[in-house]
């Protein structure tokens, strides 16, 4: 929390993208995004397969190299510093990838390790985590026995168990049962309260439009539109329309610029 | 156009998938638009080979007639027997993950076609992938022979090939079934991997024992059985007939053929039956059983440690990749069996066997490890995720890949410092060098890949496995000549190094590698 209070007093943003460019063999696949996440702010990157939504944030969290642009985290330069700035970051992917000969809690043991957190605190926490998430009854059970869902719950523990600044969640509810999903949407608005930064992709615009502070909407790998939900509809110009309007309708224009 | 549904149209849909794979298939490390498809490789490897090396031995034995003598029709047997293991091999593997590799599997048996159709599909295509290998190793042969050198029955091997496949199939299912009904699901991909280890090897070393236990002095292991050929007119009635079916005789080779087809037939109705139940047994097995481990935490440990504690838990937690690993050591055996024959009883060279048989072994043991630990990384997002630079994480693989072959090593030099001192030293110093390189070239030359492609892990990579063998050898001729007292032993010592150091690759370079895979 130091470093957080210490990026807060410089005035630095938990996540500024700018001009951000990945191109694939000629094929721009994320296309000059600029994005910025605010303190305590929940933001749901929205858009159809293969906007790249996922690709942006791989390249936040480290895992994919920008052909051009620039990413901030709390105001650290992630290219030049990814050590520091994946400090900060927590990455949770679309598919669980999970060890299956390790138990969860040997799990969150390792993860724990990679970002240094002190003994009694990752005790703690994961023992808070594996229990908000009801996987304590599981913790000695190898993480090949578990369901998908338990999977995703093990991965989320694992992504938090850090306590990062910044969380990035690639569809963080696919294959969770309706109490377990109604929990991590809790638990990601507690975190949004408590000053801790979320961005999260996903394709149920349901959870956007209950859980997020603002939206961004993204096709063709630029970002199309971003704000509120009343802004949204404003720009749509669809009135009290759903968020499933105002999307259809956004990402069907050309460009907005 | 095939009936939908029908084996000739499931045929069909399996030839697409296959071919397309294949074509797919591009030499690891390399940007993937510049690479030429596999296939293509290996028509350019196979037609070199027919004119360089078949159409010489064609016009060679143009006006040679070709007849079935006792000698010839031993050494066929042998080879088709030989052939049969290790086409016996590789069916078994197959046949026992058509049962578990779940692919389109769940599609296809959840549709109204009939399971015994499906099993058909499957079991022709697992004939077609052994036969295909040998195919393509008698074709520069066989083909030149019939065309230039005017012995166009020889062709009959090619079908002699594919009934042997054929039946190899059918033995690798009953194998597969038998296991399955007696040890059930759960094991059996295990000990089918070890039977199938076993049965690759099993010819060798099943020819190496006239060698070890007839000991004469005069004459070196196998003259006294040809000279008992020799003598003779003919071999026993059923053991001529491959012989003769190879070298075109109409009726054995309609035999061979005929009894082929009838066994696959046969034992792919059998299988057919029940396919269905099976798979659904297989699909269960590895997520059915609760595997309970330690309940309380032990959080604090440095990177290091973590990663060490994480890669030796994996290893020793998956008892089919341990015995996938030792097998892959298994097959030196015969290797060293062929050395210790050949040297026979001079107890002057066995110091020098022993210092180089230890460094090959550590060799081969870490190349395995470092292979799971690097290149099969289960989470790598999560790696490089972390605010950690990927430097420490290989420190730690690295250290588990040595770990496992200096604890099998190193005891067995101890034990052996008991004989020769001299042999023991030099031996466990070359263990720990061939690990070490081992390592290194597994680490340089990384492909990333999954723990479950180990068994195809030597295809995958087969760059680096080259290389990591060329090294473990030279370090093991190092070694074993350095023992012996012969002053050539820097020879393969520069050999070692140099590979090394073409082998070598820059931190960048090899998380670029990581990254482009």
């Amino acid at each position: 929390m130091d470093q957080l209070a210490d990026s807060r007093q410089r005035g630095a943003q938990p996540l500024e993208l700018r001009g951000l460019t990945k191109v694939y063999v000629e094929h721009p696949v994320v296309h000059d995004l600029d994005l910025t996440i605010r303190p305590g702010e929940l933001y749901a990157l929205l858009g159809p397969n293969g906007a790249g939504k996922t690709t942006t944030m791989r390249m936040v969290a480290g895992l994919l190299e920008p052909t051009e642009g620039a990413i901030r985290v709390f105001g650290v330069d992630a290219r030049a510093e990814p050590q520091r700035a994946k400090q900060m970051i927590a990455w949770l992917p679309d598919e669980p990838l999970l060890y299956d000969k390790l138990t969860v809690l040997e799990y969150l043991e390792f993860v724990a390790a990679l970002w240094s957190v002190p003994p009694d605190l990752a005790a703690e926490r994961a023992e808070d985590l594996l229990k908000g998430l009801e996987l304590w009854d599981n913790r000695g059970d190898r993480c090949e026995t578990f369901s998908r869902g338990m999977k995703q719950k093990a991965v989320l523990a694992g992504a938090l168990i850090h306590d990062p600044q910044l969380t990035l969640l690639d569809e963080p509810l696919t294959g969770l049962d309706a109490s377990i999903a109604r929990h991590v949407k809790d638990m990601l608005q507690e975190r949004a309260r408590a000053g801790y930064s979320v961005i999260l992709t996903t394709h149920i615009l349901e959870v956007a439009e209950r859980l997020a502070d603002r939206i961004g909407i993204i096709a063709n790998g630029k970002l199309m539109a971003e704000g509120t939900l009343d802004e949204l509809r404003d720009r749509a110009g669809a009135g009290q329309s759903s968020l499933e309007d105002v999307f259809l309708q956004l990402v069907s224009e050309p460009s907005i610029p | 156009m095939a009936q939908p549904g029908s084996i000739l149209w499931f045929l069909q849909h399996e030839i697409r998938v296959t071919w397309r794979t294949w074509m797919q298939r591009r030499p690891a490390g390399k940007k993937r638009r510049r690479n030429v498809p596999a296939p293509l490789i290996a028509v350019a490897v196979i037609l070199a080979a027919t004119l360089f090396v078949g159409v010489p031995i064609a016009l060679e034995l143009r006006d040679v007639e070709i007849a079935a003598t006792p000698v010839l029709a031993f050494l066929i047997d042998a080879g088709l027997v030989l052939i049969f293991t290790l086409m016996l091999s590789q069916t078994l593997v197959m046949a026992v993950d058509a049962f578990y590799d779940r692919g389109d599997l769940d599609l296809l048996l959840s549709s109204p076609v009939p399971p015994r159709r499906i099993l058909t599909v499957r079991a022709l295509a697992m004939a077609v992938n052994p036969a295909l290998l040998f195919w393509a190793i008698s074709a520069p042969i066989a083909l030149p022979m019939a065309i230039v050198g005017g012995h166009p029955n020889v062709l009959a091997v090619l079908v002699v090939i594919g009934a042997l496949a054929l039946i190899a199939t059918a033995v690798g299912l009953v194998i597969a079934i038998s296991l399955f009904s007696s040890i059930g699901p759960r094991r059996t991909r295990t000990v089918a991997q070890v039977i199938a280890a076993v049965a690759g090897a099993a010819f060798v070393l099943a020819a190496q024992i006239p060698g070890l236990i007839i000991r004469d002095e005069d004459n070196p292991p196998g003259v006294g059985m040809f000279s008992w050929l020799l003598d003779r007119d003919s071999l026993p009635g059923p053991a001529m007939w491959p012989a003769e079916a190879v070298l075109g005789a109409p009726l054995p080779l309609l035999g061979v053929s005929a009894f082929a087809v009838a066994v696959f037939a046969l034992i792919a109705a059998w299988v057919g039956r029940r396919f269905a139940s099976d798979a659904a047994a297989a699909s269960g097995a590895d997520t059915a059983r609760r595997r309970r481990g330690r309940e309380d935490a032990r959080f604090g440990g440095s990177i290091f440690r973590a990663t060490l504690a994480k890669e030796m838990r994996m290893l020793f937690r998956d008892p089919g990749l341990i015995s996938q690993v030792l097998l892959r050591v298994f097959y030196l055996v015969p290797l060293a069996l062929i050395i210790l024959t050949d040297t026979g009883d001079s107890a002057d060279f066995m110091p020098a066997l022993v210092a180089g048989a230890a460094s090959l072994l550590a060799g081969q043991l870490a190349g395995s490890v470092a292979w799971i630990a690097i290149s099969a990384e289960d989470a790598p997002q999560l790696l490089a995720s972390a605010p950690v630079k990927m430097r420490a994480f290989w420190r730690a693989k690295l250290a588990a890949s040595l770990i496992v072959p200096i604890v099998l090593v190193l005891p067995l030099m101890v034990a052996f410092a008991f004989v020769d001192v001299t042999g023991a030293a030099v031996g466990a110093l070359a263990a720990v060098a061939s690990a070490w390189s081992a390592t290194m070239i597994n680490l340089w030359l990384q492909k990333p890949s999954k723990r479950s492609d180990y068994r195809r892990s030597w295809a995958s990579t087969l760059g680096a496995n080259l290389l990591e063998l060329l090294t473990s050898m030279a370090i093991a001729a190092t070694a074993g000549m350095a023992v012996a007292g012969l002053g050539a032993a820097w020879i393969p010592a520069v050999v070692a190094v140099s590979v090394l150091v073409l082998a070598r690759r820059s931190e960048d370079a090899i998380l670029e590698r990581m990254s482009a895979a």
